[in-house]
């Protein structure tokens, strides 16, 4: 099939040849360029015009051509190929590194090197790369001239022993972060090896920081290993700490804990805390436990309570956590130490921070040890291990609500039914619909006493986190629960003061919905409840909303807006709102209701919003 | 690593049906306890603002870098008698933010422990803390926990065991220079700021400028200006008493949005403005909580960095004893103004004031931008002696080169051009597309001074020296990858006046004939 984009790429190469042709003068040619119809496709073209445009002026046109090198393009033909690989290719490029190291224009020079180095194979990058960083950085230079040479290679490649080595000869304060920065990479099959040994050795008595600096980015897990065992044997109790603390690798190789283990046996107490400082460190391999049994079994055996803890809300598995949370709790008894200990295995495991996201990891617990938990320690289930009770794909708790719900156990029933609340969908597990099921029933026949389902309801919304549904209508499709407690008893809700409250409180947005809707209903209880939560209501008009929940939060601002003074509230925000800029806000909507309002309280009539009669003169 | 940090056990949320307990834990080795009664009224403003600071903690604007996989780092909790405030960074160090608790609606039990400490803020809490509601008791409990309530409640932590940077104690303190700078206040209506952060919000610009810019007319109330798209937002109510135009604009504006979920519920809102591309302070109003924002000038420029050092060139040595006094009096009264400070010691206000913002930057006190007050707050549980503060505070040479340049009146501005790029651009905006000339303006100035014949620096709107020469030494050899020499930080001081501020784009008219392709698209990112 004929590649559509060709006849694009022969029209921008005809329309950029005619432009050059016409004579224009910088500027309007760099308007002009910049204003073609098909700039999209420029890119892959201006490998054509690049050298003659930064000829003609270098600022002006430096930013069209530098963000567009790129290693491929179209030629005039149309034909895909390496503009740099040709001859007029070469002799272009060659002249664009000249011209960008003259003018120390370090963008562009990468950008140009980047091109350079596409002339040869992959893995001979890097020797590109360090052979063209030596030839420039001979013993001539200044110092702030090797400053700049070593901005414009920072990030192209990777250094090898002899190049970093001269490069600290020359300059070492300059280079010692660029050599940091440009480490070999770690190669699969050589995880033991060390990178830059013999600068590592070079450094060592010269520049201790730098050492170990370096010795922390590139020693082999088989040299660090090496080190640690000679630490053990020869290091004070008193310098133990510090010194493994600056030989600790960036990248912790794989079974450091057999390394922790072997610590922990010979040194006891001095490698404790070192030990506890990186413990989160300790990481499954795929085809191994990374040390994780041995040292589990080292903490047992030294009664180490805390890292055996942390070893099981940290590296183990589930099915090991819970073993040993089952194991606990069949030992349960009063006054005796399982019970302290299973309260160690409470709680957060990893935490992950990267960008703007967090993670954080809890164990889940399954459900049979649930059961058992419930039976023997009701009120830790219900504590300190609720959070560890997942209702998901591979877990889904049938037992174990069976077992809260014949003890009608009613925190621990909201908690649960907040989980299952918002499990429905095509891709969830059937046996989570099921349980929804048995709760809705629970839950229908709470409805006896409109105040106690209020409460218990609002209870149960309020533990769902935001965020927790993806779609809302498939969710009241495939889940009983959903249906009962968002959509069919908004009136039941008007109760309980509390529970509206507690609704409007909610996080959660359809929790909010849901209590809007209930104000929203023509009753005088929804009135009351409405001008009673003003504070929130009013809030509702300067937030972001969808339209559908916005237009239900007005129909309770309405009823909020029964006497004059809560009227004279929603009017001053509403009208603040009409001054919002945002898209979408339905502001026809928002004029009707201040409309309405000041309709019902003539008193509460700007100047502008006065009836005007006009009579014939 | 500067420090270290160490909680017995995890801060949590534990709520049920009818209570709510925020137990935050702090450094096990700070003596703090604080275990109080939240009122009702003040629940939800308090779940917010400590909401909106788990935002900021989490929040980072720059690219997605190695740094970015680093940990966050927990706020700073302080106890005092009229209030307790948490503070802390975002990931970026560009922003830092404090949400300042009003003892009054805190109902105490038992022993009250004055003092300062990390707190344990994690992710995980931070989500919880939607479960807190008004309708239900609410108790926050601050305290160190310890292996007593470490099995008594859950199991330790391995992870916050947090390495606190230099970095980062560095931005707290510089924080403290930057507050102290004098400024602009604005009051402002919480809506009209909320209407520029929706504005933004909806209308993003890709291109530079992307100023926020104030402006306050004579005898008018101050006006927001919105670049490039000279969107004003007028500030009702917001009074500043100048007599002639005033004009400061501030960058970094998409971090404004930190304040977004808590304008709605706001009684009052405040700006304080210290500059052209100096930091800002944001105060919200709740009822019985407050949210101060501080932002540095533009987000790439962050707290920890570069922004301070300049800052913080000007503090003059302090008198050691003055500086005992004025700690024992802080330690007493834990706030104090500076002037009634001076009354009390008989001192000179100018050197108390010096000896205090060098207890700041010891971390031995924090000024309250709100009150225009010292508050004593020790950051570190051992306080940091001279020798460590020189190494937090490098002495910077050319600062201070520059600031003897400028005391002695030795700096001849010969000129100062402006050059003007204009280039059309499309927008789309709320109301449609609209199209502008935007004017990017660099300032050539030319000046004199002893030790250099010629120097000459072209200065970007920001106030930034994007190129430069000078014929001293400094400059022969080193470029300028060491930065501006001190001459060219002398002229920058100096040519401030000649370089105002003026809009950066104009109204444009489409050219006859002129079809899309006529018109640059805004889809270049340009640096701020």
């Amino acid at each position: 099939m004929r590649d559509p984009y060709i006849e694009r790429a022969k029209a921008l190469h005809r329309e950029l040849d005619r432009l050059l042709a016409a004579g224009l003068g910088d500027r309007e040619l760099r308007d002009a360029i910049e204003g073609l119809e098909d700039r999209s496709l420029l890119p892959f073209v201006v490998h054509r015009v690049a050298r003659g445009l930064l000829e003609r002026d270098p600022i002006l046109f430096g930013p069209v051509v530098r963000p567009r090198l790129l290693l491929w393009g179209y030629d005039g033909r149309g034909k895909w190929h390496r503009p740099w690989r040709t001859a007029v290719g070469k002799v272009d490029l060659e002249w664009l590194l000249r011209f960008a190291e003259e003018r120390d224009d370090a963008p562009l020079f990468k950008a140009a090197m980047q091109l350079h180095f596409d002339s040869v194979a992959w893995r001979k990058r890097d020797a590109l790369f360090r052979k063209e960083l030596r030839s420039r950085f001979h013993r001539g230079l200044r110092s702030a001239e090797r400053a700049s040479l070593l901005e414009r290679f920072a990030g192209l490649g990777h250094l090898d022993d002899a190049s970093a080595i001269e490069l600290y000869e020359a300059e070492p304060n300059l280079c010692k972060r660029f050599i940091l920065d440009h480490v070999p990479p770690v190669e699969w099959d050589a995880h033991d090896r060390d990178r830059l040994p013999k600068l590592l050795d070079r450094t060592r008595s010269r520049d201790p920081l730098f050492h170990f600096a370096l010795y922390r980015t590139t020693v082999g897990s088989a040299t660090w290993r090496r080190d640690v065992q000679s630490l053990i044997e020869q290091a004070s109790d008193a310098e133990l700490d510090s010194e493994l603390e600056r030989r600790h690798p960036a990248a912790p190789p794989s079974k450091i804990g057999d390394v922790f283990a072997l610590l922990l046996e010979k040194r006891g107490d001095a490698a404790t805390p070192y030990v506890h400082r990186h413990l989160a460190d300790t990481v499954r391999g795929i085809f191994g436990s990374g040390g994780y049994e041995t040292l589990i079994d080292l903490a047992r055996r030294r009664g180490d309570e805390r890292l055996w803890a942390g070893l099981l809300r940290y590296v183990a598995t589930p099915k090991e956590y819970n073993a040993a949370v089952r194991e606990l709790v069949r030992d349960l008894t009063d006054g005796g130490s399982s019970r302290d200990r299973l309260l160690l295995l409470a709680g957060l495991g990893r935490e992950l921070n990267f960008g703007r996201f967090s993670v954080a990891r809890v164990q889940p617990l399954h459900d049979d040890v649930a059961c058992a938990l419930f039976d023997r320690a009701p009120e830790l289930l219900d504590g300190v291990f609720k959070q560890h009770l997942f209702a998901g794909w591979h877990e889904t708790y049938p037992h174990l609500l069976d077992r809260v719900l014949a003890a009608e156990h009613e925190d621990l029933l909201d908690f649960l039914a907040s989980r299952f609340v918002t499990r429905g969908g095509f891709w969830v597990n059937k046996k989570l619909t099921v349980a929804a099921e048995k709760l809705s029933r629970y839950y229908e026949g709470l409805r006896r006493d409109p105040v106690v389902f209020a409460e218990r309801s609002s209870n149960v919304l309020a533990q769902v986190p935001p965020f927790a549904i993806g779609s809302y209508d498939a969710l009241l499709e495939g889940n009983r629960l959903a249906r009962l407690l968002y959509e069919h008893a908004p009136v039941d809700y008007l109760a309980s003061s509390r529970a509206i409250r507690d609704l409007l409180e909610s996080p959660e947005i359809h929790a909010q919905r849901l209590a809007f809707r209930a104000l929203a209903l023509g009753l005088p209880s929804a009135r009351r409840l409405a001008a009673e939560n003003i504070d929130l209501l009013a809030a509702t008009l300067l937030r972001p909303l969808h339209r559908r929940t916005r237009l239900v939060a007005f129909a309770a601002l309405l009823n909020a807006a029964d006497d004059e003074v809560t009227a004279a509230k929603v009017l001053s925000v509403a009208r603040e709102a009409m001054h919002l800029p945002d898209l979408r806000y339905p502001k026809e909507e928002l004029v009707g209701l201040i409309g309405r309002i000041v309709h019902r309280h003539a008193a509460l009539r700007n100047e502008r919003e006065r009836n005007v009669v006009y009579r014939s003169a | 690593m500067f420090m270290a940090i160490d909680y017995a056990s995890p801060s949590a949320l534990q709520s049920s049906r009818d209570r709510n307990e925020l137990d935050l834990r702090s450094a096990g080795d700070r003596p703090l306890r604080l275990v109080a009664d939240v009122a009702p009224a003040s629940v939800l403003p308090f779940r917010m603002a400590l909401s909106a600071l788990g935002e900021l903690i989490h929040s980072d604007d720059r690219w997605l870098d190695a740094a970015s996989y680093s940990q966050v780092l927990d706020p700073v909790v302080t106890v005092h008698d009229d209030r307790v405030f948490f503070e802390a960074f975002s990931r970026d160090q560009s922003a830092y933010g404090v949400v300042i608790v009003d003892r009054t609606v805190l109902e105490t039990r038992g022993e009250v422990r004055p003092g300062t400490t990390n707190i344990d803020f994690t992710a995980w809490l931070w989500g919880a803390l939607g479960e807190m509601r008004s309708s239900r008791r609410t108790c926050l409990r601050l305290d160190p926990g310890g292996l007593e309530l470490q099995t008594e409640k859950r199991g330790g932590r391995f992870e916050p065991k947090a390495d606190l940077p230099e970095a980062w104690v560095r931005g707290f303190l510089q924080m403290q220079a930057a507050a102290v700078m004098p400024g602009t206040r604005l009051t402002l209506a919480p809506v009209d700021l909320l209407s520029a952060i929706r504005f933004l919000r909806y209308t993003k610009a890709k291109i530079s400028p992307r100023a926020l810019r104030y402006e306050l007319p004579p005898g008018e109330d101050a006006r927001l200006i919105i670049e490039p798209f000279e969107h004003e937002v007028p500030l009702r109510g917001a009074r500043h008493g100048r007599t002639e135009l005033r004009v400061i604009r501030t960058w970094g504006r998409r971090r404004l949005r930190l304040l977004e979920p808590l304008l709605p519920y706001a009684s009052a809102a405040r700006v304080y403005l210290k500059g052209r591309a100096l930091p800002s302070f944001y105060v919200v109003d709740l009822p019985g909580v407050s949210f101060v924002l501080g932002l540095t000038g533009w987000t790439t420029q962050s707290f920890t960095r570069s922004a301070g050092q300049e800052l913080s060139a000007g503090l003059g040595e302090a008198d050691p004893i003055l500086s005992e006094q004025a700690l024992a009096a802080l330690s007493a009264r834990q706030v104090i103004r500076s002037s009634e400070l001076a009354a009390q010691l008989g001192a000179p206000v100018a050197a108390v004031e010096l000896a205090l913002s060098r207890l700041c930057r010891r971390g031995r006190a924090t000024y309250d931008i709100e009150a225009r007050a010292f508050r004593h707050r020790e950051l570190f549980a051992t306080p940091i002696d001279a020798s460590l503060e020189a190494e937090l505070f490098p002495p910077d040479e050319r600062s201070a080169a520059a600031a003897r340049l400028l005391a002695g009146g030795l700096v001849r501005v010969d000129g100062c051009s402006v050059e003007e790029t204009t280039s059309l651009r499309s927008f789309k905006t709320p109301e449609g597309k609209i199209h502008r000339e935007v004017v990017h303006r660099d300032y050539r100035v030319r000046g004199s001074m002893p030790g250099a014949q010629r120097t000459e620096i072209v200065v970007s709107e920001a106030g930034r020296v994007i190129f430069g020469t000078c014929s001293c030494a400094f400059f022969a050899e080193n470029l300028l990858n060491r930065g501006p020499c001190a001459h060219m930080v002398a002229l920058l001081d100096a040519s401030a006046p000649e370089r105002p501020d003026a809009p950066s784009s104009r109204a444009a008219s489409v050219p006859e004939g002129g079809g899309p392709s006529q018109w640059h698209r805004s889809t270049e990112e340009d640096e701020e």
